[in-house]
């Protein structure tokens, strides 16, 4: 675990409150009474299904959505009113990757410009660099976008929200079709950060690198299912209510993962081609580990 | 090769379509990677119904042109930003051509006009008079200011417009601005290029800047330096080649255009050019 004392939402003041919120875009409400707290250092995750309200949650935060019920206030005033200073990294795949931009001019956009000159200045150029090598790219900062891996676009984005020094950083899939060390790097990144005081937000697919990395989730399914550590929200019960699946959960060295089973669960897998697969056994693909314990409710 | 240049005449058209062919290599930058190169056309299009409004109306031909252009930009901007399902160059097409139709609709029914459109249909650079010439001085001075003042929050939003608003770029007003700058840019360029071929003089240049480079600075230092040198030579190659200004300066950019593609086929590098998405 990478948190051994894990942020406590709240504790540091509420940073993002939403109070039975409804907000959606032009034809209505995504997300239906909505109710959660997130206090200033907390690094949580947002979880849910395609299409749960993940990510309208988060441009509702950026006062991006229409608010149709309840309350939302980011640092005790309305969203977008500007009393927090907010970044948000959105989903690399709505990045146009044949822009031509190089890395550094990516993360130039984000900061504050400091003169009415079309070109950054010496101090704006330095933070920049600065934070390239901080973050591992700092040599890749006169190449082209497209010319990089997953991990170093991630990296560049990221970047580019950092130099516009947020208090509140939110990160739209932040792990998406990046692979598993690539992700891991990310989120290990996101932890320093956090734990240098800047609050985070992300949506995630991603449910056991999140209960490896973060120490709160929030479930989403137009509302909010569940929140809490992600040993208290990954149990059979609020999968089955966030996801509509059943997802055994096991425990191993000391964390929550959850394993993905087939829809016929339990009852073989078809092909269509009448071969009739097996339902994987968890408890024997864990069964050489121990300390283990299956809590999903067929185990 | 000195001869032309003791005429007064020719000496303001050289200077009139460098100028323009600048102007329109700046703004194509962002209209090109904002995939909207089509707005070029449309918006001449719809300036020629300004005009023709204009003149009904005894309204100075600048003021009420551009006046047409910009509400006529910012109309297509709302409406793609609103209505996303409509997309861009439907967006365009509906705007520009209904304020086309206007236009000659107008023209048909006051028969009486005695003022010739086919300078502006084609463009005379040879009619450029010394008011013209500081109009096109004026607005490339105020346009190229925009751009400075706004270099940064321009890319931005061009670059990724869902998310710069975001990092508090006002994209509301950028966008209004831009369109001003645009129309302005449109309407002067219509006396030396023509309606027919202002689109080429935005599309082209920064396409060959594409071709060229993958850095945002060098691409618009390339396409200004080639829209320049293309209304230059242009004007020059007409004089002796004794052919209409406005298609030579195009045909002079699509000579550069096949010279970067040669040359950046050579290279290995050919981005997609037109829907530039990755």
């Amino acid at each position: 675990m990478l948190h051994p004392m894990p942020h406590l939402p709240g504790h540091d003041g509420v940073l993002v409150e939403f109070e039975g919120v409804a907000a959606g875009y032009q034809r209505g409400p995504v997300i239906h009474d909505v109710s959660f707290e997130i206090g200033a250092g907390d690094f949580v995750g947002l979880l849910g299904p395609s299409g749960a309200g993940k990510s309208t949650i988060l441009r509702t935060i950026l006062g991006d959505t229409n608010v149709y019920e309840g309350s939302v206030r980011v640092g005790g005033r309305p969203a977008s009113s500007g009393a927090v200073r907010i970044a948000y990294v959105p989903q690399l795949e709505t990045v146009d990757w044949n822009f031509p931009v190089t890395a550094e001019e990516v993360v130039l956009m984000g900061g504050r410009a400091r003169s009415w000159l079309p070109w950054p200045s010496r101090e704006e150029r330095e933070r920049a660099n600065e934070l390239m090598d901080r973050l591992g790219i700092g040599k890749f900062r006169k190449r082209h976008i497209r010319e990089l891996s997953g991990g170093q676009q991630q990296r560049v984005f990221l970047a580019r929200a950092l130099a516009h020094e947020p208090s509140l950083l939110l990160l739209d899939e932040p792990t998406r079709g990046v692979d598993i060390r690539t992700r891991d790097e990310v989120l290990h990144l996101l932890d320093d950060l956090n734990h240098q005081g800047i609050t985070i937000v992300l949506t995630t697919h991603e449910l056991n690198a999140v209960a490896a990395h973060l120490p709160w989730v929030i479930s989403v399914n137009e509302t909010v299912i569940a929140e809490g550590s992600p040993r208290e929200v990954f149990v059979p019960e609020i999968l089955r209510a966030t996801y509509g699946a059943e997802m055994p959960v096991l425990e191993y060295e000391g964390m929550t993962l959850v394993a993905e089973r087939p829809h016929q669960l339990g009852r073989g897998r078809h092909d269509g081609t009448g071969h009739e697969y097996p339902a994987p056994r968890v408890e024997m693909a864990t069964a050489d580990r121990t300390p283990n314990e299956v809590r999903g409710d067929d185990a | 090769m000195l001869e032309p240049f003791e005429y007064q005449f020719f000496v303001r058209g050289l200077i009139a379509a460098t100028l323009v062919g600048g102007l329109c290599g700046l703004l194509g930058v962002y209209i090109v990677l904002r995939q909207m190169s089509y707005i070029g056309h449309g918006l001449s299009h719809a300036i020629f119904g300004g005009a023709v409004v204009s003149y009904v109306m005894s309204i100075n031909f600048y003021i009420g042109a551009s006046l047409w252009g910009f509400l006529s930009a910012l109309l297509i901007n709302l409406m793609t930003r609103r209505r996303p399902t409509i997309g861009a160059d439907a967006a365009i097409g509906i705007i520009t051509t209904a304020s086309f139709a206007l236009g000659i609709a107008l023209i048909s029914r006051y028969r009486t006009f005695t003022r010739s459109f086919d300078a502006a249909l084609f463009g005379d650079i040879l009619g450029v008079s010394d008011g013209d010439l500081a109009a096109i001085a004026l607005v490339a001075v105020l346009v190229v200011v925009v751009v400075m003042l706004s270099y940064r929050q321009l890319l931005f939003i061009t670059f990724d417009p869902d998310v710069a608003r975001f990092f508090g770029v006002p994209t509301g007003w950028m966008d209004a601005l831009f369109s001003l700058a645009l129309a302005g840019t449109v309407v002067v360029s219509m006396q030396v290029l023509g309606v027919t071929m202002i689109a080429a003089a935005i599309v082209i240049p920064p396409i060959v800047g594409r071709l060229l480079t993958d850095s945002f600075h060098r691409m618009v230092l390339i396409s200004v330096v080639t829209g320049a040198v293309s209304g230059l030579l242009g004007i020059y190659v007409s004089w002796y080649a004794d052919v209409s200004s406005g298609a030579t300066v195009v045909l002079v950019a699509v000579g550069f255009f096949l010279v970067a593609l040669a040359y950046s086929s050579w290279r290995g590098r050919t981005p997609r050019l037109g829907g530039m998405h990755a």
